[in-house]
């Protein structure tokens, strides 16, 4: 915006018709009531997810959203279960928060293993021509909708796993996981290699002329520099993990259970909302509890992206000195 | 600049609120207000969707919230119609006549839930007694109940589902304090009976539940007999060779099936007539096959 105002300013300027003026103006004014326009719907919806979660805390107290107390023969006992539309209501998020770590930590441990191997293929080993033949492949799983990608891991890939696997359920949290990989492999993988091409050439080239080998340029000076922008991208992937909805909703199989198992049923904060979203009766308890998951998931991943972002712009600072 | 924004925001605003406006502008035809059960809420979508083709001048909004709310807006006057999955209670028989209203019953369909297996499950029946066991986490393997010595996975739906309310009702009912037993947390949830019906098919250890009518015909899945009582030999499957057993529904064996109700405010006149005789015209009928529900006996 500012550099527009210079331009104006300059000598040039006086040499450019009105209408020209004119045209960037409009230019001018259409891009910043836009990038108005989206801030504007953004805090709106924030705003209205933020009242509704909250009055949440009206109906239902904080503490039931971690366990619920019951009396058993005199005994007191707490009920970590998720029981919205129960004679009996239980809110405990615990098994939701227990779900969705069970999938997207397993997750995020896979495709940083992956990701991080395939970046580095990318931008150290592969000719110029096999990385422009594979990075948009790679790319093209980012771009699958994940409806599809859930439907066929429930079809497929689960059948398979209950060939070789046996797990106790079908449909499982390591079967979501897994699902959730191929579009978080491809977001760690361009990271890295961002990362990895925003290594200073010097450095590169210094390691090279001490007579290390690429084995030892990747691993002792590439990935300590890149390190920053390496965390970045498993940030950033594991927030991917933990919002997306579709492949956990359709290949997890959604037992709110309290459990620690890979291989069990698991029921994810997303999952809940999208299931029972749609048929809830308005301003019921429920209707508001599934507000209030939505506003943690959004704390979580908020402050995911902005420790990534914080990160990122330390790296940038560090490499541009 | 910002008033700029500002009145692009506020035209925005406008622009949605006349639109919006539009929209609900509409009821001024013949209105039928149908509210009640939200097992019958698409059911009955479809009957208004038809019955409107047919009859153009008249509109008939249809909305859930449940058979208790569905008889307490008749009551109230908000509707003209109630659907309900269940009779009337004494409570409500007292209020309808203590505000001098005189409900009139329809049947209008039947509801029936069948339970599936494996196919290779060797399990063939079941007591409704460990149906409620196997879906309440009390029994948890096969073995119990003379199959494999397998653990049981539990299918089921989405707590918003007709389907899942009905389950509860009939199967889990009530515990010794008076509250309504729960689904095992380790109940599966599984969007729609189509894909509850594939996770059986392919899983040796699965159980699920759904409507009658879907399932009939799958060679994939095995419906199992039910047992009303524990102990004696009486057992019957809403599915006779490939098709849905309709006579064991109408006669009231298998117990798992329920009466679908339409009340109306005392005996129904011109537009309201006219709906409910066409739900219980042939055409209404066919609809209700359509949907996976149980048509009412034809003689």
């Amino acid at each position: 915006m500012e550099r527009v105002n210079d331009l104006n300013k300059s000598p040039y300027a006086k040499s450019k018709s009105k209408k020209t003026l004119l045209k960037e103006r409009i230019i001018k004014y259409f891009f910043t009531i836009n990038s108005l326009v989206v801030i504007i719907i953004f805090t709106l919806i924030f705003v209205f997810l933020l009242q509704e979660g909250l009055k949440a805390l009206d109906v239902i107290a904080i503490k039931d959203f971690v366990y619920k107390t019951v009396f058993e023969n005199g005994e007191e006992g707490k009920l970590y279960q998720w029981y919205p539309t129960s004679e009996q209501p239980r809110f405990s998020l615990i098994p939701l928060i227990l779900g969705s770590l069970l999938i997207s930590i397993p997750a995020t441990l896979i495709s940083t293993v992956f990701g991080i191997s395939v970046g580095i293929y990318l931008s150290e080993i592969a000719s110029i021509k096999t990385r422009e033949f594979l990075k948009p492949i790679i790319e093209i799983f980012a771009g699958i909708p994940t409806v599809v990608l859930g439907f066929f891991m429930l079809v497929v890939v689960a059948s398979i796993f209950q060939d070789i696997f046996n797990p106790v359920n079908r449909l499982n949290a390591f079967l979501a996981s897994i699902g959730l990989s191929f579009i978080i492999i491809p977001i760690i993988s361009s990271l890295t290699e961002d990362a990895f091409n925003a290594v200073p050439k010097e450095i590169r080239m210094a390691s090279y002329a001490l007579g290390a080998s690429k084995f030892q340029t990747v691993f002792r000076v590439l990935i300590p520099t890149a390190m920053s922008g390496l965390s970045a991208s498993i940030i950033l992937g594991f927030g991917r993990a933990i919002g997306e909805t579709m492949i956990v909703l359709m290949a997890s199989g959604n037992a709110a259970e309290l459990s620690f198992e890979l291989f069990r049923s698991a029921r994810t904060m997303t999952a809940t909302i999208a299931a029972e979203l749609g048929e809830v009766s308005q301003d019921s308890a429920h209707y508001f509890a599934l507000f209030f998951i939505g506003l943690v998931l959004f704390v979580i991943t908020f402050i995911l992206n902005m420790v990534a972002e914080l990160i990122l712009n330390r790296m940038r600072n560090k490499i541009n000195y | 600049m910002s008033k700029r924004s500002l009145h692009t925001v506020s035209c925005l605003i406008l622009c949605l609120a006349v639109v919006s406006c539009k929209i609900s502008d509409k009821n001024v035809k013949n209105t039928i207000l149908v509210k009640g059960s939200d097992t019958m809420v698409n059911l009955t979508q479809r009957w208004a969707e038809q019955f409107m083709v047919s009859h153009p001048d008249i509109s008939v909004q249809v909305t859930g919230g449940g058979s208790g709310t569905g008889i307490a807006s008749l009551l109230n006057g908000t509707s003209n119609i109630a659907n309900l999955s269940r009779e009337l209670k004494e409570k409500e028989i007292e209020k309808a006549k203590s505000l001098n209203i005189f409900p009139q019953r329809f049947e209008v369909a039947l509801d029936g839930i069948a339970i599936i297996v494996n196919p290779d499950n060797p399990v063939n029946s079941l007591s409704l007694d460990e149906v409620k066991k196997i879906y309440s986490g009390e029994i948890n393997n096969w073995k119990e109940l003379g199959g494999t010595d397998d653990e049981i996975v539990l299918y089921g739906r989405e707590n918003s589902s007709g389907t899942y309310e009905y389950f509860k009702e009939a199967v889990l009912g009530k515990d010794e304090k008076g509250f309504s037993v729960d689904f095992s947390a380790r109940t599966q949830v599984l969007q729609g009976t189509a894909a509850l019906g594939q996770a059986v098919s392919l899983d040796l250890k699965g159980i699920g539940y759904g409507g009658v009518g879907y399932f009939a015909s799958r060679k994939d899945l095995k419906v199992v007999h039910i047992k009303p009582e524990n102990n004696s030999g009486l057992k019957f499957s809403p599915v006779l060779n490939g098709e849905v057993n309709y006579e064991i529904i109408w006669n009231g064996n298998y117990p798992l099936s329920r009466y679908l109700y339409c009340y109306t405010n005392g005996i129904p006149t011109n537009e309201i007539k006219k709906f409910i005789d066409f739900i219980i015209s042939e055409n209404g009928q066919s609809i209700v096959k359509d949907m996976q529900y149980i048509p009412l006996s034809t003689n």
